[in-house]
């Protein structure tokens, strides 16, 4: 159509396609928020997921770092108790004393507890065997040896094998060494290795370990707060659920297996309904495929309030078929597989062009026990007769439907026509008023005249212009006479009136 | 204007189920479109008269334009306005749930449109004006805007209205009767 060309349409076409670009775009966006919210739920999941699995990760680690640092606890605590007799007090104030000087030193306990176990063991004396711990980790700070070497050889040395820190390659004085002076020999590797581990501790390696043990430290609470907790369900599952579940499997061990071989059946059984369904497509090709063309015809014209409507015809349908004996066995294959398909062929061929498919393969003449049906097809290779559905409902509501966008439009033309008459009428009363020089005129109100009648019923119209009543025809002649005064100040003579 | 034009629906769908049956039917309801869009082409072009609605409206365009961006003053070209006037059975943009064409008249040079629509969104008024005084001049003559094919629209859209329609009927009674001989 030309741009810019003035249009006068006569004959206009309705169109929906806004409506349908509107449904596609809002389920778009559904699809969109569908999308998002599968998304999003995906990656709470994931993230509730994790943290599950962190959260069990923590707890895990938790009561296992836990349970080694109980078991090492219970170890440094029975030797406390056997080389010095020490109280549960005692052995409570050494395990904080390790803990302290665990995040001083940046040295786990897992290390502390058996060095400080060895020196107690070689001393018999807790605060001895801590001082000599202390030294212990000064010697290993600065020779890079091993803790618990360093304590063992210390122990060993205490016990008079001097020879034991020689091997370990530590520095000694040579005459101490000879006279076998322990004291002397302490007190120069207290000199010689002296701040070694706190210098070490300050390092960037043993301050992220210091954190590594404090966190550990943070577990080992937990841990111990949660190990009650298994221990009661260890209980509870050895003393209560394994017992039930043994006398349960050991009860019922012959019906568990005879479920098991139902269950079996009944597999055995789905399979060999999903074959003859198979079969019935195969051999029912052409039904199938008329059907498809059917269902994509219908929804590609829209006609789904057609569709809808139609479906109350099925019963009639499926009724008609019934009736037949050839009927009934299709109502059987109906009823075993095909039956979805076969009620949606007999919807749509109620509907318009769909119609003339369905009632071409059903048309009378068909043969039973035939296979490959095609609505194309030969009249007399067909599996089933019945007659022909001769309703014309569908038609008529289709077509109604039509009418009815029309019908509708009308009358909305109508009320902006019935508008537009008004409104003309008021103008016309309000012009006349005007022209009539008098703000008391006679003539209706609404554009409706009222007033006496004559004999032959038409109203006699009296106006009061300018002071004296006048006849209708005056009335008018008044009015011309008003319009042209107006108008011959506008244009001259040239709105003037053919009389 | 046309303000109350018809609005149909179908067409375009019976017309095409109608096409897979039988093409005279068609060809016949296409007919009566034509004629009646023939009819008010002829009767618009009627309208256009071979001396311009003033003297001062030259029959040659503007050689110097100073109006619409430079194009200047259309001449009166009563030949050229009377060809422009056609008729059309395209569908229109469809940009929403709107009607569009499915048959139309088109006054589409530039005099014959103004001549057609001077005066409907500016009234004429009692300035002294160039303009005003055009549009009293223009609406005196010929009456106000809507003066060629909106015109014979209006004029004639019972009588369009009521043989479209009836054709209309018919391309469905066509269809609905094949849809039954086919059915049996």
């Amino acid at each position: 159509m030309a741009v810019g060309a003035v249009v006068a349409r006569i004959l206009t076409q309705y169109s929906d396609k806004g409506s349908k670009t509107a449904q596609k775009d809002i389920a778009k966006l559904g699809k969109s928020f569908d999308g998002f919210a599968k998304k999003s739920a995906k990656a709470f999941g994931l993230a509730a997921a994790a943290s599950a699995a962190f959260a069990i990760k923590i707890g895990k680690d938790a009561v296992q770092g836990a349970m080694e640092d109980q078991k090492q606890q219970v170890a440094l605590a029975t030797a406390l108790r056997n080389t010095t007799g020490a109280t549960d007090q005692a052995i409570a104030a050494t395990v904080t004393y390790l803990d302290k000087l665990e995040l001083l030193v940046g040295v786990d306990n897992a290390e502390l507890i058996p060095s400080l176990q060895t020196l107690t063991q070689a001393t018999k004396d807790v605060t001895a065997a801590q001082q000599l711990q202390s030294l212990a980790l000064d010697i290993s700070a600065g020779t890079t040896k091993d803790l618990g070497a360093v304590s063992i050889a210390l122990a060993k040395a205490i016990g008079g094998n001097v020879g034991a820190l020689t091997k370990l390659g530590v520095p000694l004085d040579a005459d101490a060494v000879k006279a076998k002076d322990l004291n002397a020999i302490l007190k120069s590797l207290g000199a010689t290795f002296k701040g070694q581990a706190e210098k070490r501790a300050e390092t960037l390696e043993f301050r992220l370990k210091k954190l590594d043990l404090a966190f550990k430290q943070v577990l080992d609470k937990l841990g111990y707060a949660l190990i009650p907790v298994l221990e009661k369900f260890a209980e509870v599952v050895t003393a209560k659920i394994l017992p039930a579940v043994n006398e349960f499997v050991e009860t019922n061990q012959k019906k568990l297996a005879a479920s098991f071989a139902v269950a079996a059946d009944f597999a055995v059984i789905l399979l060999g309904a999903a074959i003859n369904f198979t079969n019935w497509i195969s051999n029912n090709m052409g039904i199938v495929k008329s059907m498809a063309v059917l269902i994509a015809g219908m929804f590609v014209v829209g006609r789904i309030a057609a569709f809808v409507t139609a479906i109350g015809t099925i019963t009639t349908a499926m009724a008609l078929l019934r009736t037949t004996a050839i009927g009934a066995a299709i109502a059987n294959a109906f009823a075993t597989s095909g039956v979805s398909i076969a009620l949606g062929a007999a919807a749509l061929a109620t509907v318009g062009l769909g119609a003339y498919t369905l009632n071409n393969m059903m048309k009378p003449g068909a043969v039973a026990g035939k296979k490959g049906i095609s609505p194309r097809g030969n009249a007399n290779n067909r599996d089933f007769i019945t007659d022909p559905i001769t309703s014309d409902k569908t038609l008529e509501e289709y077509l109604k439907s039509i009418n009815k966008n029309t019908t509708a439009v009308n009358k909305n033309t109508k009320s902006v026509m019935d508008i537009a008459t008004a409104n003309a009428m008021k103008e016309l009363a309000a012009r006349q008023k005007a022209l009539s020089g008098s703000a008391s005129i006679a003539i209706g109100g609404g554009g409706k005249l009222y007033g006496p009648r004559d004999a032959n019923g038409k109203i006699i119209v009296n106006v009061n212009n300018a002071g004296s009543v006048i006849t209708q025809e005056n009335l008018v002649t008044s009015i011309v006479n008003g319009i042209e005064r107006t108008t011959r100040r506008s244009f001259g003579t040239v709105g003037a009136f053919d009389r | 204007m046309a303000d109350d034009v018809i609005v149909l629906t179908g067409i375009k769908e019976t017309i095409d189920a109608l096409k897979q049956f039988d093409k005279d039917a068609v060809k016949r309801f296409n007919k009566v479109i034509n004629t009646e869009l023939a009819g008010a082409q002829k009767d618009a072009r009627n309208i256009i008269s071979e001396d311009p609605p003033m003297s001062g409206w030259r029959k040659a365009d503007a050689a110097k334009g100073r109006v619409r961006g430079g194009k200047g003053w259309p001449g009166w070209n009563a030949g050229e306005i009377k060809s422009k006037i056609t008729k059309t059975k395209a569908q229109g943009k469809v940009r929403g749930d709107y009607t569009t064409s499915a048959g139309a008249l088109l006054n589409k040079s530039a005099a014959g449109a103004i001549f057609e629509v001077a005066g409907k969104k500016t009234k004429a008024g009692f300035g002294g004006g160039s303009g005003q005084q055009f549009l009293r001049t223009l609406g005196n003559r010929f009456g106000k805007a809507s003066r060629v094919v909106w015109r014979v629209v209006d004029k004639d859209r019972a009588r369009i209205e009521e043989n479209v329609a009836r054709a209309l009927e018919q391309a469905k009674a066509d269809l609905q009767k094949h849809l039954n001989k086919e059915r049996a």
